[in-house]
């Protein structure tokens, strides 16, 4: 469905808008820190690592969230916030008097340290090599 | 007994010796040590061979061995100095990294390194002559979101190549990289270096690994070029140093914390990228000057792994322990300790008791 250049989107349970054929934006709820919640699926990580996704086919991706109040009882902010990652690249604030100054988050949310160095394996079938002690002849 | 000369000459420019200070401890003439360096005295007596091996404390075996030299100059060797290493120092590191090199083929014989992701080569014609546009090429097909590489030494060892992190016992020398056929891709590494700098260097190494077969005037520049657009992508960086209104240590700490490489860097990226003009550029450095060798806010060194997950599946899984580990690669503990990141053994094991 198309409407002037805006089209909706949805791939594997991802809905949202594309403008433009340029610019995705899918809607979340955001928590405090003003970083979207819920499960991290490969999709999600690649729609937030800006790659491009088939079905969606945009440059770039966007996030337009909500941040609800400590009791859960109000919208108390909208954030439109670009995704790098599992960080942040940046995002404004959307009020009644507009869209307010950009903010760069300089300390995305530190990606949990995993092993993503090659893998070590005895071989198969280890290779013996004849130990040799220091009063061993030969 | 039968020796290889460049074992000896390994050996000796790793204990720091002249020929003429082995030739006096081992009771030869220099011209004899001379010789079996150049390998025209395969054939020495056994006492000879004693006094070598007690005097350069290296098992006789280590002299017996079949491994050759790499030297500075061989067509396969990299590296990234500067300008005033005195000659004791390029001995120092030429000991250094073939030591490790030999006992890395040695150690590869029980254990397999599996990489993650590929290590491709890419031809600079391809991409128009341009360093930048091969980053971009890696960055892509290692699929790396935008922004900063957060550890830049897990993601190029996961493609397999094995990082030391060497004592050179001089900060005149970054580091050297190593791609040999028969072997995993080598980069060594100075332990003293601050944690951006060393980024940027594995980065500079990575380029070479990735761009060159054959030496040329211009590597150097063209790993540079490559290192920067690799750490710090244009397409990203741009909008982060564009907001930037002065230029000291203190307005642009935050963003050498993020892209975790050096201010010195972030100037020189943002006039590369004509942000700021030369004039501003100079008036930049000449702030901070004052910081070059030891900056604000330094960044923590990362850590290599994937020579202690050698060592300690060869040590703990095989069951060699440190003694084996060291026996295997013809030398003694003190080397293994000194040279070999050593994860301990764990305590708590149970065993069978009959």
């Amino acid at each position: 469905m198309t409407t002037d250049g805006v089209r909706i989107f949805e791939r594997n349970s991802m809905k949202g808008l594309v403008l433009d054929e340029r610019i995705a934006i899918r809607f979340k709820k955001l928590d405090e820190e003003g970083l979207s919640r819920g499960h991290y699926t490969q999709q999600v990580e690649e729609f937030r690592s800006q790659r491009e996704l088939d079905g969606i086919d945009a440059a770039h991706h966007l996030e337009l969230g909500y941040v609800l109040n400590r009791d859960e009882t109000e919208i108390s902010e909208v954030r439109i916030v670009c995704p790098s990652g599992r960080g942040t690249a940046w995002w404004s604030r959307i009020d009644a008097t507009g869209i307010q100054p950009m903010v760069f988050d300089l300390f995305p949310t530190p990606v949990p340290s995993g092993d993503g160095g090659a893998v070590v394996k005895p071989k198969d079938k280890g290779v013996v090599v004849p130990l040799r002690g220091k009063n061993d002849e030969g | 007994m039968k020796v290889n000369g460049e074992m000896v000459t390994l050996a000796r420019e790793f204990r720091e010796l002249t020929q003429q200070a082995l030739a006096g401890q081992i009771g030869v003439g220099q011209s004899t040590v001379a010789k079996m360096e150049a390998g025209l005295k395969t054939e020495i007596d056994d006492d000879i061979g004693a006094k070598l091996a007690a005097c350069l404390n290296f098992p006789l075996d280590f002299f017996e061995q079949n491994e050759e030299l790499l030297s500075f100059g061989s067509s396969s060797y990299f590296y990234r100095k500067r300008a005033s290493l005195t000659a004791a120092d390029r001995k120092r590191i030429h000991s250094v990294v073939n030591l490790l090199r030999i006992a890395l083929r040695q150690l590869l014989r029980h254990v397999d390194v599996e990489p993650r992701r590929a290590l491709p080569s890419f031809e600079l014609e391809e991409y128009g002559g341009n360093p930048a546009s091969i980053a971009q090429a890696l960055r892509s097909f290692w699929a790396l979101p935008d922004g900063p590489v957060r550890d830049l030494t897990e993601l190029v060892e996961g493609a397999g190549v094995i990082v030391f992190k060497c004592a050179f016992e001089t900060r005149k020398f970054d580091a050297t990289s190593l791609r040999l056929a028969d072997m995993p891709p080598m980069v060594f590494m100075n332990a003293d270096i601050p944690g951006d700098r060393w980024r940027y260097t594995l980065a500079h190494e990575l380029g070479h690994l990735v761009m060159h077969t054959v030496p040329h005037e211009s590597m150097e520049d063209e790993a540079d070029a490559f290192a920067a657009e690799f750490l710090t992508p244009e397409l990203s960086i741009k909008p982060h140093l564009a907001q930037v209104q002065r230029w000291g240590a203190r307005d642009i700490v935050q963003l050498k914390l993020y892209w975790r490489v050096s201010l010195h860097m972030l100037v020189k990226r943002a006039h590369e990228l004509g942000i700021i003009d030369a004039d501003q550029a100079r008036s930049a450095f000449i702030a901070l000057s004052p910081v070059r060798q030891k900056e604000p806010v330094p960044i923590d060194q990362e850590t290599p792994a994937s020579l202690q997950k050698i060592v300690s599946a060869i040590a703990n899984d095989l069951d060699f322990g440190v003694d084996g580990v060291s026996a295997a690669l013809h030398w003694f503990g003190d080397l293994t300790e000194k040279l070999l990141p050593f994860a301990a053994k764990p305590q708590n094991r149970l065993r069978l008791v009959q």
